[in-house]
């Protein structure tokens, strides 16, 4: 029998590797580790799934493209993740060429999974180097791979590695140089036909011949990792297990806001230092408007709460790299269902905290789409860190900082209350939708524990890195042209000659304000408000430059740091009430919305999102406003 | 017997998976996460009450599954140790 033909290779560029695995089998570290800093990350034609592709160098100079694929159990999908890997591996997919070499990563600990992938995979015919990873944990529970012999029966070129630690890459390069890597294996030579037993299932049969290749080595089936049971007993006790998860998250957003305070307050300093400078440098006029009261106060505002998101953001990234946050799912899944939503929906809730454009995005890996869904929609109800500063400047200014019930302060358990109504609010709107939506279904869990692993710095910094830069983008481009907009929409057109009123009043921003300031009327909202709504939409965080903007242009006043003793005075109490209550909902976040419409790939879900918050909003709004009238006035 | 009947410690041994009337892709996925006829399957965890979810070591594999999914997966007692 002759080996199938080397396929003509046509297109252009530098040959394709993919690296495929199970989930938790250490193919990100080994993507990360191939590629370093060569990556691009975007979306799949058409879905979005995310697409990380990078370049390397192999030691004979050749360049080849790596892309990473999404961890999948088989070659059935069970998500849009895992649709894309069976896509991309069968040439299917849109927009993509079919791999010309296959990295299969094994995880050592656990190769009979992994094998049966392995399997899958080689019925395609794809040339395919198996990446045995984790091989010294393997080693430290006893399993003792034969590699040459693995080779011999998979008739593949096997590589053993400790990708988190670099190790084995140089083998790994080396077979990537070697002409016979990229030809298409052989028939394997196992003593199951599958021919002769029509009548056996496919997964039955791959697992028959993982199981020869097993025994053919000598593996046993059950390796426990006695330090992760250990672990587990204590961390999923049903008792024990939901208060650790409470103090983790309880200590976990002391830090974010402690940690947070110096270096928020040194960007702040920075910003101020550079105001001044600006101002001492350009005369007052419509450039220093611009410049200082638009660029620089709008973009410092937002900078200073990077550290709240990184703070937040390390430690999502140490829960998820530790392989406790599935645990968490674990522990919350029977809370999440009453809601109707799978515990998985924990973690895009829970960075919905930081930022809901993340969280929306983290809901990649709900495989139901009714689930996935709802956790989009009511993402926005989480109470992001862009809502932080003008839930301050708003509790700064109406709520007394008097110590009730002996310990507690006002201001916190105010602070407190607005977070925990949108959690409440947003299981109401959960529970709602689930009992419009769904006639009694049956939904999927299927969830894997991984073993526990001690989280890296590389990885951690790199995860940082990625995630600062996506939200320093969101702030270098919407916001700052929605900032300059705004500083010209309130500077233009000039107040005539004879002008008797504040400036901003003639502007545009001026005119729109009051042209919608009777709707908002019936709330509480003046025209000084209803034009920092505009700004706000950008991002929330934007209605608080927006606000001293507008303050400091009407009344001749500089910086933010007085429109709390400005807006007491100005403002009801009613009036402030009700824009507390209002931004628990915050419909006018449009990075939100875009966010939805690309998970969703339409305009029906954001359409509906900022229907039912805008809704809402307005309702608790109007509520507000009333009662307070009716108690304090 | 199924797998959502399992007491805590009981060690148990995959007989088949069995197709869910609603969910028919459950059968091939439970099998693709290694639910594999003649793999040795145990109860580690289970939610508050003994309630939803339930935690199984399959393999060398912890999976998280619902009662539903669990009572797709038929199994028998191991034998003990000779």
């Amino acid at each position: 029998m002759t080996a199938p033909a080397q396929k003509i290779q046509l297109h252009l560029g530098p040959p394709l590797i993919a690296l495929v695995g199970n989930p938790n089998c250490g193919k990100t570290a080994l993507f990360n580790r191939l590629t370093g800093s060569r990556q691009k990350v975007a979306n799949y034609a058409g879905v979005t799934v995310e697409r990380k592709e990078g370049r390397l160098q192999t030691p004979q100079a050749r360049s080849l493209r790596v892309l990473d694929l999404p961890g999948t159990y088989g070659l059935i999908p069970r998500s849009p993740d895992e649709q894309v890997t069976t896509d991309v591996l069968h040439g299917t997919a849109r927009g993509e060429t079919q791999p010309d070499l296959v990295v299969c990563v094994l995880d050592a600990t656990n190769l009979r999974r992994g094998l049966r992938l392995v399997l899958n995979i080689r019925e395609l015919g794809l040339p395919i180097i198996v990446a045995l990873n984790m091989t010294d944990l393997a080693r430290k529970r006893g399993i003792d791979i034969d590699i040459a012999r693995l080779s011999a029966l998979l008739k593949l070129p096997v590589v053993p590695m400790v990708a988190i630690d670099g190790e084995g890459m140089d083998a790994l390069l080396t077979a990537l140089d070697k002409a016979e890597s990229w030809h298409h294996p052989l028939p394997l030579g196992l003593a199951v036909d599958m021919t002769e037993d029509a009548g056996i299932h496919p997964a039955v049969s791959d697992q028959m011949l993982a199981q020869q290749i097993l025994d053919a080595l000598g593996i046993e089936s059950a390796y426990p990792h006695p330090a992760t049971d250990r672990i587990d007993a204590i961390v999923l006790h049903p008792v024990a297990g939901p208060l650790i998860l409470t103090i983790v998250l309880f200590l976990i957003f002391q830090a974010v806001f402690v940690g947070a305070e110096w270096p928020t307050a040194m960007i702040e300093t920075g910003i101020g230092t550079i105001a001044d400078t600006l101002n001492g440098m350009i005369a007052a006029g419509w450039l220093r408007t611009l410049l200082v009261d638009g660029m620089l106060a709008g973009v410092g505002g937002v900078l200073a709460f990077l550290p709240q998101i990184l703070i937040l953001y390390f430690f999502i990234l140490i829960l998820e790299e530790s392989g406790y946050m599935p645990r968490a799912a674990f522990l919350l899944d029977r809370m999440m269902g009453h809601a109707g939503l799978s515990g998985r929906s924990f973690i895009p809730l829970l960075s919905s905290f930081a930022c809901a454009v993340p969280g929306i995005m983290a809901t990649r890996s709900i495989s139901n789409t009714r689930d996935r869904l709802i956790t989009i929609m009511i993402a926005p109800l989480m109470t992001c860190s862009a809502r932080l500063p003008v839930y301050a400047l708003l509790i700064g200014a109406f709520i007394p900082a008097k110590t009730v019930l002996g310990v507690m302060n006002l201001q916190g358990l105010v602070l407190f209350a607005l977070y925990l109504i949108g959690i409440v609010m947003a299981f109401v709107i959960a529970w709602l939708l689930k009992h419009l939506t769904a006639r009694r279904q049956t939904r999927t869990l299927m969830m894997e524990l991984p073993t526990y692993h001690l989280p890296r710095i590389g990885s951690l910094a790199l995860g940082l890195w990625q995630r600062a830069q996506i939200f320093i983008r969101r702030v270098g481009t919407i916001i700052l042209i929605l900032t300059l907009l705004l500083s010209l929409l309130s500077s233009f057109p000039l107040p005539p000659a004879d002008a008797t009123e504040p400036a901003i009043r003639y502007s545009f921003a001026g005119q729109i304000g009051e042209f919608i300031a009777p709707f908002f009327a019936p709330i509480g909202f003046n025209w000084q408000i209803s034009i920092a709504l505009i700004p706000g939409m950008a991002a929330r965080e934007m209605m608080v430059g927006a606000l001293s903007t507008v303050y400091a242009l009407s009344s001749d006043l500089d910086g933010a740091q007085l429109l709390v003793p400005m807006i007491a005075k100005e403002w009801s109490l009613a009036t402030g009430m009700a824009l507390l209550a209002w931004f628990i909902f915050a419909p006018q976040c449009i990075s939100t919305l875009a966010a939805a419409r690309r998970e969703t790939g339409g305009w029906g879900i954001p359409a509906a999102i900022l229907i039912y918050l805008f809704a809402l909003a307005y309702l608790a709004s109007w509520l507000t406003y009333r009662i307070s009238l009716y108690l304090f006035h | 017997m199924t797998l959502d009947k399992a007491r805590i410690g009981q060690k148990l041994i995959v007989r088949e998976v069995r197709a869910h009337p609603r969910q028919p892709d459950w059968q091939r996925w439970l099998t693709d996460i290694g639910f594999i006829p003649g793999e040795p399957v145990e109860l580690l965890q289970t939610g508050l009450l003994g309630k939803d979810p339930m935690l199984f070591r399959v393999g060398q594999a912890k999976f998280a599954l619902r009662r539903a999914e669990a009572a797709c997966i038929a199994c028998v007692e191991q034998m003990p140790e000779s």
